[in-house]
């Protein structure tokens, strides 16, 4: 009986002082703001580190178009399943949606070391050092991720975790996208390794700052 | 609730108490022990409230309502799993010396007990909510913060006050 006193009068507590509220926006209209913010974010780093001309000739039709594609795709993918998941009424599943282009992205430059391993032997195991990929993939990805994750901050409370890894994952492959339109991908090795350190270090600081990055308006009322 | 998302403070006063039964169940079926039932049921009306503009009046609102108590219900399952852990295994009681029988002794701490539990009830809900999470729940501020929905600032005072009100109601000196 005291405990259910309890509850009554934390109802009536949280209620005398309710104030209206504005509702969250549609998991689709989110993804598709942070995703308009996210490739003008893209364009302007993408434009601050080369000249248009560059853009064009370092561009092709075959290995980078694909990246492209698939970086985005995976990252536009991303992006929905974590502002759907930030919701309770949304299905866990969600979280599946960006594994066939992810899949598809990772199988395309897999496939491609591996024939380059068949032809080359050993040498398709020679990695250069190319800092700069995985550096303009933290540098564009970590803000991009933390916009996402206040813009699904709601999710503090619920899945936390799952939304922010989705989170960086959105960002990451957003950079990387932006990223092949500037900067040759010389081997399918290269690209595993330092996109994928980039892509890998983005979603784990995520994982990791997430919850706090999500609580912080919370922490200032 | 979509009365309660502008404003209306009867609606949603009504809107929780017709939750708190389902709330119950949803929280009965992974809790044992009413105490730690009615804090999870507590925590998902705390939740509600942080996050009732996440509700879309487009759909159905059960299950937005069973996520967030199935949230709340497995966090405190972990929670008192962890709490386990952490705890040494009981001694056999036939090995412990016999307590005291002093019947002196056992009133004065039944008073004494019964005295706590009323200051505790007279504390303000936003206090003793404070209060559990802070101190007997042990949880990190920011933990605490997110559970409550209290900020850390507004946790911290909370808690001291509900610590300055026991201690006056029991005649302690601050």
């Amino acid at each position: 009986m005291t405990d259910r006193m309890d509850t009554e009068r934390l109802i009536a507590g949280l209620s005398r002082n309710l104030r209206p509220v504005r509702r969250v926006l549609h998991p689709l209209l989110a993804a598709m703001l942070w995703i308009v913010i996210g490739a003008a974010v893209v364009a302007f780093a993408v434009a601050t580190i080369a000249e248009a001309t560059a853009i064009t000739s370092e561009f092709r039709a075959g290995l980078e178009s694909w990246h492209l594609l698939l970086a985005s795709g995976t990252g536009v993918a991303a992006a929905l399943a974590a502002f759907e998941l930030a919701l309770p009424d949304r299905d866990q599943r969600w979280a599946l949606l960006p594994l066939v282009p992810a899949m598809a992205w990772v199988s395309l430059h897999a496939g491609g070391w591996a024939k380059h391993l068949a032809y080359d032997g050993l040498g398709a195991l020679r990695l250069d050092v190319s800092l700069e990929c995985a550096g303009f993939i933290l540098g564009v990805g970590l803000p991009l991720s933390v916009l996402l994750l206040r813009l699904a901050r709601h999710a503090a409370l619920l899945r936390p975790r799952a939304v922010a890894a989705l989170g960086g994952l959105a960002a990451a492959s957003l950079a990387s996208a932006g990223l092949s339109c500037v900067h040759r991908l010389y081997s399918e090795g290269m690209v595993l390794a330092w996109h994928g350190l980039g892509i890998g270090v983005v979603i784990l600081l995520s994982v990791w700052l997430g919850p706090r990055i999500m609580t912080l308006r919370l922490l200032t009322h | 609730m979509t009365a309660a998302q502008d404003g209306d403070t009867e609606a949603y006063a009504t809107l929780l108490r017709e939750c708190v039964p389902f709330v119950t169940t949803v929280c009965r079926a992974r809790l044992r022990g009413q105490p730690e039932v009615e804090d999870a049921v507590q925590d998902t009306l705390l939740t509600i409230h942080r996050i009732r503009h996440t509700y879309d009046p487009a759909r159905p609102f059960t299950p937005w309502l069973a996520t967030i108590a199935e949230r709340r219900a497995l966090d405190h399952g972990r929670r008192r799993g962890r709490r386990a852990a952490r705890v040494a295994p009981l001694v056999d009681a036939r090995d412990l010396p016999s307590p005291s029988p002093d019947p002196e002794t056992h009133l004065a701490v039944q008073q004494r007990a019964n005295a706590l539990r009323e200051a505790v009830q007279a504390l303000s809900p936003a206090q003793r909510t404070a209060l559990d999470l802070a101190k007997l729940q042990d949880l990190p501020l920011t933990e605490a913060s997110r559970r409550s929905g209290m900020s850390v600032g507004a946790l911290k005072v909370a808690t001291h006050r509900a610590v300055m009100a026991l201690r006056r109601r029991l005649g302690e000196q601050p």
